[in-house]
């Protein structure tokens, strides 16, 4: 399998590229960066060809997939010229900044017969695929609520411009979480009441977000998906996901596998993760699935679902009360 | 010499009966439960007399402090009797189980010439005052954000199970959700508006969960979970994070105790952590309400702050109710 990375504004790109140079069967032959610098110098590095302008790195006949790494407002255009290209494609997370162009983007890929799987690596987490299975025995009971949070640093950047990213914190951390409670629970996102402001740091977006989800099953959870780490915080953030049930309760930190490392040189503490490697999963996962031509587990429909739990709590913050999905669009 | 009776001889009753017990200048004169063997058994212990009636007791011209540790909805109408008959008066947490009663405390508090204290004892817990004198130094710039956790196992084995009955306790977002909104207020003023989610109105049985999103006045806002859903045999467990303009600090319980035991008796297994203390935090606010009597000083939980946590609280429970905010902030 030859694939491509369409840009590196997002900076998980760079452990995605990482993770196909681990597996043997792929070969990473182009990269396209609108950042001629950035882009140059990752293709000298990977020792690929480098294009700046992502439609001609498509017309090449070598590439079966792309990774897609943008800012998220260009997610849009490059998934739909990359399915009109034949290109299977992994798409970071959000799938987009609104409901029309995520659905355009699912009707591109189904029209021309490749793959959209989005990044969600922590639905590869050995720690969230052990609850799924509990929860898929029936070990637990009958699942009850859940309070959850996915906290980061202020990452700055496009992060935190919204004509770039589509909004601030609630549009960055939303998903992750909102994504393995759809998947453990069958269950869609009914109601969203949010608060979020910027309180934290001088940025021209949120940067702190507290969720309530009930879903359409009655089950109700809370998603904190705040900026609210320091800038010396000893690890770059957490996804926790407490789940309470009828047999009692399960609190999973799915970043927690660390060591503690302090050091003289930096006068530094910090937590450094030993767990498994989530992206590497992912993507050997994505790979396997278009490999064997199997449909992808996480697929743009689910990329969008996660997403309008976000846009819902932005008209929240608007309206001050509960907002019901699925959003009228 | 301050000659105390306690109304209530129940868990609460019985940590307070101890901790009155240390103090050299405080004597325990009576001990009122309407289950008279459990009056009788803290007299045993403590030389005091028995009694069955909170009236009774009140009416006594050899008590000098009422302690109020009975089932929540009697705490304002004994409240409010033992100020009018001039005693000083210390309440278990909530101060009513609605704002009306609450507002009538307040109102006879302010009223009479006696010290009147809510016993919002995670203001003396001394995790909880070090992390607020550390935000009172400025150590994390404005404090902007907070999430907090408290829970455990549903409380059983209580008279009449009266926890079970939502009118009664407010389930775990009035009884137990009311410390962190007190411990916030503390830190982060008034609430402007909550939301919550709850197991409450649903009725389980032994089950009760709540979160609840405050949003401050000063636009902070914070996250509250309050747990009554660990099986039986889980550790009280508490923990909260504090963030601010300028850093973070965190606190959980379960990693930060000081002893692990891990011993076996026989067939008997013990594996538990303890976190020991130079003095339990109900003594320290038991030992501030003799202080502020003998010193004549305002207690540092004030009655309109035992009103205010409790507004917070009905609000949740209202807000879990209607699935809608629920705006906070009326006058007492």
């Amino acid at each position: 399998m030859k694939g491509a990375i369409l840009s590196f504004a997002h900076m998980h790109a760079y452990s995605y590229i990482e993770c196909l140079k681990k597996i043997s069967d792929v070969e990473i032959s182009a990269i396209a960066d609108e950042d001629t610098d950035r882009g140059k110098s990752l293709a000298d590095r990977y020792g690929t060809r480098f294009y700046k302008d992502y439609q001609d790195l498509l017309k090449e006949e070598d590439v079966d997939f792309v990774v897609v790494c943008s800012e998220n407002v260009k997610h849009r255009d490059m998934v739909i010229a990359s399915a009109q290209a034949g290109k299977h494609i992994l798409c970071e997370k959000p799938i987009s900044v609104d409901i029309p162009s995520a659905k355009e983007m699912i009707d591109a890929v189904n029209r021309y017969g490749v793959q959209l799987q989005i990044a969600f690596p922590v639905r590869f987490s050995p720690s969230v695929r052990r609850v799924k299975d509990m929860i898929d025995r029936k070990e637990l009971g009958n699942i009850l609520a859940f309070n959850c949070t996915n906290h980061g640093k202020m990452p700055g950047g496009w992060f935190v411009e919204k004509s770039l990213a589509g909004g601030g914190a609630i549009m960055d951390h939303t998903v992750h979480v909102m994504d393995i409670l759809r998947w453990y629970l069958g269950s869609e996102a009914e109601y969203v009441y949010a608060e979020g402001d910027t309180l934290l740091q001088n940025i021209p977006a949120e940067d702190t977000g507290l969720l309530s989800i009930i879903f359409e099953n009655g089950i109700f959870a809370t998603i904190d998906a705040s900026w609210s780490r320091p800038k010396s915080f000893p690890i770059w953030g957490d996804v926790n996901i407490e789940m309470v049930t009828e047999k009692g309760v399960v609190e999973m930190e799915v970043f927690s596998q660390t060591l503690e490392f302090y050091n003289d040189k930096s006068m530094s503490a910090s937590w450094i993760d030993w767990g498994a490697n989530m992206d590497l999963l992912m993507i050997q996962n994505f790979i396997s699935s278009i490999k064997n031509g199997k449909p992808v587990e996480v697929t743009g429909y689910d990329g969008l679902k996660a997403m309008e739990v976000a846009l819902a709590a932005y008209r929240s913050l608007e309206l001050k009360e509960p907002v019901k999905l699925p959003l009228e669009v | 010499m301050l000659r105390v009776g306690i109304i209530g001889a129940g868990v609460m009753g019985r940590t307070h009966a101890e901790c009155w017990s240390r103090l050299e200048d405080v004597k325990i004169q009576v001990v009122c439960d309407v289950q008279v063997e459990r009056a009788e058994a803290l007299s045993r212990t403590y030389n005091c007399d028995v009694s069955t009636s909170a009236d009774d007791v009140i009416k006594r011209s050899d008590i000098d402090i009422v302690d109020i540790c009975t089932p929540t909805p009697f705490h304002s109408e004994i409240a409010v009797s033992a100020l009018e008959k001039g005693k000083h008066t210390l309440c278990e947490k909530p101060v009513a189980r609605n704002l009306e009663s609450a507002r009538k405390v307040v109102k006879t508090a302010r009223e009479v010439d006696v010290k009147f204290m809510t016993a919002h004892v995670v203001r003396f817990f001394p995790e909880y005052v070090t992390a607020r004198n550390l935000i009172d130094q400025g150590a994390i710039g404005i404090p902007r954000m907070a999430r907090t956790k408290r829970g455990g196992q549903y409380p059983l084995g209580r008279w009449n199970d009266w926890f079970s009955d939502v009118d009664m306790s407010g389930g775990c977002l009035v009884d137990t959700g009311i410390h962190d909104f007190d411990y916030l207020r503390w830190i982060f003023g008034d609430v402007e508006r909550v939301y919550a989610s709850a197991l409450t109105w649903r009725r389980l049985e032994h089950k009760d969960y709540g979160l609840v999103t405050l949003r401050f006045k000063s636009k902070a806002m914070a996250q509250v979970e309050i747990i009554w859903a660990q099986p039986p045999g889980t550790p009280f467990n508490t923990g909260f994070e504090l963030i601010g303009t300028d850093g973070l600090i965190a606190y959980n319980s379960q990693d930060s105790s000081s002893l692990r035991i891990m011993v076996s008796n026989g067939d008997n297994i013990v594996q538990r952590a303890e976190s020991p203390l130079t003095e339990s935090p109900y003594l320290t606010e038991i030992r501030h309400f003799v202080s502020c009597i003998e010193e004549n000083k305002e207690p540092s939980v004030t009655p309109e702050d035992a009103y205010k946590a409790l507004e917070v609280a009905i609000a949740s429970l209202e807000s879990a109710r209607i699935n809608r905010p629920v705006s906070v902030g009326g006058d007492i």
